[in-house]
């Protein structure tokens, strides 16, 4: 038996495969489909050659939900609101994030005005209801459904967080009406309150639900075509797997279906290894995004915006900067050097690349260094030219009067700073020290500026994994099922009374526990865990505490005192003796998937082997000064050998740098463990 | 000595991440709506000598002045009295302030071998500082005294020990003492936190490495912002406004306040001179003179150099001439609550002034006013006094090639929020009744002004009101190129008699439980002749009840035929006709 994950990009489906028996696991990437990504995957799992009948379990990412979003190829989606607020969703917040532009624009609607219907009925912040629902305006909205052909409905009224009875009655005097409809209801995506942002989110994911439902009709067929006996796991923005039939019904919490495998794969990778906080840190050709992972999970946060429109449900806390190897380097008319973040992108890419590139890119620079090697470029498969990557970065070099060297070294410094300025805003935002952190570095230009960034940040170790350029469908391989529930619930937390809190948190993991029995998962899998969100009674923003449910009246004050510390930690003071309100209950629920034992690689020597040692090479490092780096091709490492900076080490998709002064030893599984620290053995 | 272009540019990454760090403290710590929310503050990194050198979006218009925080705190306390650790608070707005009462700022010197080698500086709004009524900001008062509790630039800590008496006076005198302690308390950790971050980078980098990129960091603006100014064809261009009185008793709200703009491009430097405009009021509609170039220096900034953080260095491509006790550089004791009204049209008619020289970067006016309202009484439910500070929406003028945007808070806010409905409801006894944009209220033009907002509340209690709306009778929001004007600001309120009252500014109004008091931001200005409107996006806008059938008529001559909602294009055209020859 094996399990499989495919992982769809806009360029590439990577694939990994991993035989349990062996715990061998073999990669692949074919061309993206992007009429049909279904194909893409297909083609993954046929290049592996495998019958897919032998198949225990299959996660799959995919931009099928981003792209129909960014593209603007959604459904033809009508929303249902309460009396006099059809126009949450245009006026939104009202706040403009470019505050000097006289022009600003603000996110289109996602559904136009004339499909957004309002019907009579009120509930108010207490949940009694204080106006009926309209029969009469209900039969109205049917009528426009109808005549509109509309195919998708989002319904969310206001207060529906304390009392859903209204969308419920709508929901199934639609699902009588219009079979055919697919509806959303705000109260089973989230149950927060702040309606802009749950109008949003129940919008977006009624726009995105007839397209994702064809898909996955489409690829589930296919996939049983060939045999395939298992369930077919869909990988969600909160970092786990649900199965594809509730996706169905959530499709919008897979937005950010790639991006979250690469962080729940760095915390994977850590837990095998004996890390329990991370930091993972992906950098493609474009971007370079980061999340936190403490106590073996990423870090998430409850709200998240696409093409500036918020989704408000819990995803993989991901901060995103443009700095990749084709980020840009320029000069701005006040004579200020800026890497990024305009990218070459893949088309013309870097100047080296030789397909037209006129701009000077960090992939450029880091060739002018010497890091990379001009005649093992993508493992020699890729002619590139250092002498057009050389010719662009001196226009550079002779704005500011520096060596063409020296210029490359700037490029690379200015990107560093960007990436450890991003990182460093994502600890210091949790109140965290970098320094209690290691590092998991992959995409493609990971691994080059990882060890550098870690200096920077003095993050003590940095591990860059083996396949570190399908890291993401690596990871979605490793996730757990998950379940992320929250209600609303505002009382002051001295007055609360335990036993609604008991009796919320208890509702809340039932329908989790439902969710699971849905998706077939035995109960000795599932492990739950809850959080109350607090603050001082005033603040708005909260922060989330764990808390054991249920709850007993004794527990307050370890509580509050919980709350105090988190406090002081992230924004440096607190107020213990101002009274704390309970904002809202979360219930998390992790369905256990049983992890494979991966293979371990061939043990050797301290010192690695000869025909693991390439020539050495120059590399530029400052001041006019060139060190000789030793070479070493990462396949033929072996576990247990240790390499000391500085040097580089090669493989086919990435290359890592190991500075002077810095260690690096390969774990059994094939990890390189770079060790900032001197003293590190 | 010349630093090299790498340091350069990591510094100043660092730095801005410096006042990032300031902003997100407050924006997930402070107990006030109006800072979380309304986010109606600013923060930045400024040297020793008060330059402003890296800041984070908030409050535009609050900007400039927090240099003048830092000039003020010298000439008060002395240079040579400050003293690591010491936090500073101020508000007075005619010592450090710059604005009005309610507007505190904090600021945090980052001393390094025994000198002040950096500020790091906030300015945010808090719900009260006493005065006459609740929320620091009227229509009645007619000096300085009246409007709340005055703190000239003091140390809120000294050397690191909280200064106890100066939060018994702020105690003592707010009426929502917890609330304002609660956001004081924010702010001081704020700037801590930004004036550790610029000690950080000087740790890094050295000191002198550091100073000489501050340096380097102005002359980089100022060169960009001349590079800019270069590329506006030489000339002098006007504009002028004229808005209503400020419902003062000596100065009925029928008065007329002109505000007068004069913008010369010359070479590389622009001048706005605004000679001309009216003198200081008796009530509080005066602008500081910081806040007036603090609004200013906004105005040249989306005219000239919009997307590229600021510093003051950019600034020196301006200067700024105001006339001594006119509105915009008033005299002490004027009362100045009200000074964000005038401010708020300094912007708009900017863009205006420079429509001839770039109509490509220009739109109609915007609605002009903050259409700040203040709510305030005993909550029911929990027996305590709130004080509720919010502002409203409204349209934005149209666009070259684009409607306006409907729905966004006026030019001098920022990345302000609204409160959500769901919100108001659990913090305050109020029922929201309806929350839409208003049909026709955007100006007609080939690319048609932004629609405005109406909010609605139902009280469930008596309470107090202050509203100010502004530009309603003599300038409403313009059209440009042969567009239309917006539709103009108002507050109306259904009384339980059911009577209806419409507002423009009133302090301090007595409310009742179970009337409804209704705030309605108006629209933006067309951009170009309604008449030149593609007849299919006026359909479009009919049949999504942005304009009525009766305005695509009127003002577009479009008609539409109903029920069939299609376009009746002989009728039209003949109608356009018309329509042509009567201009």
């Amino acid at each position: 038996m094996y399990r499989l994950s495919t992982d769809v990009g806009g360029t590439f489906t990577d694939g990994v495969l991993l035989d349990e028996q062996t715990g061998r696991v073999r990669v692949t990437k074919v061309s993206s489909t992007p009429r049909n990504p279904a194909i893409g995957t297909i083609e993954v799992i046929e290049k592996f050659g495998v019958p897919l009948r032998d198949a225990s379990f299959l996660s799959h990412g995919t931009t099928v939900v981003i792209n129909a979003l960014i593209q603007g190829k959604g459904a033809r989606t009508a929303l249902i609101t309460t009396k006099g607020f059809r126009d949450i969703l245009e006026i939104g917040r009202s706040n403009r994030t470019e505050m000097y532009d006289a022009l600003y624009s603000k996110p289109r609607p996602i559904v136009p005005r004339y499909l957004r219907l309002e019907v009579g009925e009120r509930i108010n912040a207490r949940g009694e209801v204080t106006e009926p629902l309209s029969m009469g305006d209900l039969e109205s909205v049917l009528e426009v459904l109808v005549r509109e052909k509309v195919e998708s409905a989002a319904v969310c009224l206001l207060n529906s967080y304390v009392n859903p009875q209204h969308e419920i009655e709508i929901g199934e005097f639609l699902r009588t009406k219009l079979p055919q409809v697919t509806i959303s209801l705000s109260h089973l995506i989230t149950r927060k309150y702040y309606e802009y942002e749950r109008t949003s989110t129940t919008a977006q994911n009624a726009y995105v639900m007839p397209v994702v439902r064809h898909y996955l009709d489409s690829l589930e067929r296919e996939l049983r075509e060939r045999e395939f006996q298992q369930v077919l796991q869909i990988m969600q923005s909160n970092g786990g797997v649900m199965t594809a039939s509730v996706a169905r019904d959530i499709p919008i919490a897979m937005v950010e279906s790639g991006p979250a495998g690469g962080a729940i794969g760095a915390a994977q990778l850590a837990k095998m290894i004996g890390y329990e906080n991370v930091i993972s840190y992906d950098m493609g050709g474009t971007t370079a995004k980061t999340s936190i992972i403490t106590g073996g999970l990423p870090e998430t946060t409850d709200q998240y915006l696409v093409e500036e429109r918020p989704i408000l449900l819990p995803v993989v806390d991901m901060r995103e900067i443009g700095a990749g190897g084709g980020s840009i380097a320029w000069i701005d008319e006040g004579g200020a050097m800026h890497v990024g973040p305009q990218s070459a992108g893949a088309v013309p890419g870097p100047a080296c690349y030789m397909r037209g590139g006129e701009d000077p890119t960090v992939t450029d620079a880091d060739l002018q260094l010497g890091i990379l090697d001009p005649d093992y470029f993508l493992g020699g498969e890729m002619e590139i030219a250092p002498k057009l990557g050389h010719d662009v970065i001196k226009k550079v070099a002779d704005h500011f009067d520096l060596s063409v060297d020296e210029a490359a070294l700037g490029i690379v410094k200015i990107v560093n700073t960007n990436m450890s300025g991003l990182l460093q805003s994502m600890t210091v935002k949790r109140g965290y020290d970098p320094r209690e952190f290691a590092m998991v570095a992959f995409g493609g230009a990971g691994p080059i500026h990882a060890a550098a960034i870690a200096k920077e940040l003095r993050i003590p170790t940095v591990i860059i994994p083996p396949h570190s350029g399908v890291f993401s469908a690596w990871g979605m391989l490793m996730a757990d099922l998950r379940h992320d529930l929250g209600q609303t619930y505002i009382v002051e937390l001295d007055k609360a009374d335990v036993a609604v809190i008991n009796s919320m948190s208890g509702d809340l993991e039932t329908r989790v526990r439902g969710i699971f029995a849905k998706e077939n998962v035995g109960d000795s899998e599932i492990a739950i865990s809850y959080e109350l969100d607090l603050r001082y009674v005033g603040q708005e923003h909260t922060l989330a505490v764990d808390i054991s449910a249920p709850i007993a009246e004794t527990d307050k004050p370890t509580i509050a005192e919980a709350f105090d510390d988190l406090h002081l930690q992230i924004y440096g003071h607190n107020a213990p003796v101002e009274p704390k309100e309970i904002v809202s209950l979360k219930v998390i629920g992790i369905g256990k998937v049983t992890k494979p034992v991966l293979e371990r690689i061939r043990v050797g020597d301290e010192t690695p082997p000869a025909e693991a040692q390439l020539k050495k090479r120059n590399i530029y490092v400052g001041n006019g000064k060139y060190i000789l780096f030793s070479i070493y091709y990462r396949d033929k490492l072996l576990a247990g050998n240790v390499i000391s900076g500085p040097a580089v080490i090669e493989e086919i998709t990435a290359t890592t740098v190991v500075e002077a002064g810095q260690t690096c030893r390969v774990d059994e599984y094939g990890n390189l463990i770079i060790s900032l620290d001197k003293e590190a053995k | 000595m010349k630093t090299d272009p790498v340091t350069i540019e990591v510094i100043r990454n660092r730095l801005i991440a410096a006042s990032r760090d300031i902003r997100r403290t407050i924006e997930h710590a402070a107990y006030s709506p109006i800072l979380y929310e309304v986010v109606d503050f600013s923060c930045g990194v400024l040297d020793s000598e008060a330059n402003l050198i890296a800041e984070t979006p908030g409050l535009p218009i609050f900007l400039a002045n927090l240099g003048y925080a830092v000039q003020s705190t010298y000439e008060t306390i002395g240079r040579e009295n400050l003293h690591p650790g010491d936090v500073i608070l101020c508000n007075d707005p005619y010592n450090g302030g710059g604005t009005h009462c309610p507007d505190l700022v904090t600021l945090c010197p980052a001393f390094y071998e025994g000198e002040i080698r950096a500020w790091a500086a906030f300015r945010g709004h808090v719900p009260d500082m006493g005065g006459i009524h609740p929320g620091g900001w009227y229509s009645d008062t007619t000096d300085i005294f009246q409007e709340g509790f005055r703190l000239p630039p003091v140390k809120l800590f000294a050397e690191g020990v909280p200064n106890e008496d100066v939060f018994r006076l702020i105690k003592t005198n707010s009426r929502v003492p917890d609330g304002v302690l609660g956001d004081i308390r924010a702010m001081v950790a704020a700037v801590r936190k930004g004036s550790q971050r610029v000690l950080d980078v000087i740790e890094q980098f050295g000191l002198k490495t550091t100073l000489s990129v501050l340096h380097e960091i102005l002359q980089q603006g100022e060169r960009m912002a001349r590079a800019a100014v270069r590329r506006i064809p030489d000339g002098t261009y006007t504009a002028e406004a004229v808005l209503d009185g400020d419902g003062n008793d000596d100065a009925p709200l029928d008065e007329k306040l002109l505000l007068k703009l004069a913008i010369t491009v010359k070479g590389d430097e622009m001048i706005a001179d605004f000679t001309g405009t009216g003198p200081q009021n008796r009530g509080p509609m005066n602008t500081p003179e910081p806040s007036t170039i603090s609004a200013t220096r906004y105005a040249f900034k989306i005219m000239t150099t919009p997307h590229l953080p600021s510093n003051e260095g950019f600034f020196r491509a301006l200067r700024i001439i105001i006339p001594e006790g006119s509105f915009l550089k008033p005299k002490f004791p004027a009362a100045c609550a009200m000074w964000p009204t005038p401010s708020t049209t300094i912007p708009d008619l900017f863009i205006k002034a420079l429509a001839p020289a770039l109509p490509g970067q220009v739109r109609g006016g915007h609605f002009g006013d903050s259409m700040a309202n203040f709510i305030y009484g005993t909550d029911p439910r929990s027996g305590k006094y709130y004080v509720c500070s919010e502002a409203d929406a409204g349209g934005y003028g149209g666009k070259p090639t684009e409607d306006g945007a409907c729905a966004l808070f006026s030019m001098t806010l920022g990345d302000t929020r609204n409160v959500p409905a769901e919100v108001v409801e659990v913090r305050y006894p109020w029922h929201v009744e309806h929350f839409g944009l208003v049909q026709d209220s955007g100006g007609p033009g080939k690319f048609r002004g932004g629609l405005g907002v109406r909010r609605d509340y139902r009280l469930a209690h008596d309470a107090g009101m202050t509203v100010t709306a502004d530009r309603v009778k003599y300038t409403p929001p313009w059209g440009i190129f042969g567009g239309k004007p917006g539709k103009t600001n108002i507050t109306v309120v259904n009384r339980n008699d059911g009577s209806t009252e419409r507002w423009r500014k009133i302090s301090n109004l007595s409310l009742q439980k179970g009337e409804i008091v209704s705030f309605q931001g108006g629209g933006g200005g067309g951009y170009g002749n309604p008449l030149d409107r593609d007849p299919k996006r006026v359909l479009n806008d009919v049949i999504n009840g942005y304009v009525s059938l009766k305005s695509a008529e009127e003002n577009y001559g479009v008609v539409i035929r109903t029920p069939e909602m299609k376009i009746d294009k002989a009728a039209t055209s003949v109608l356009r006709q018309e329509m042509q020859e009567e201009v």
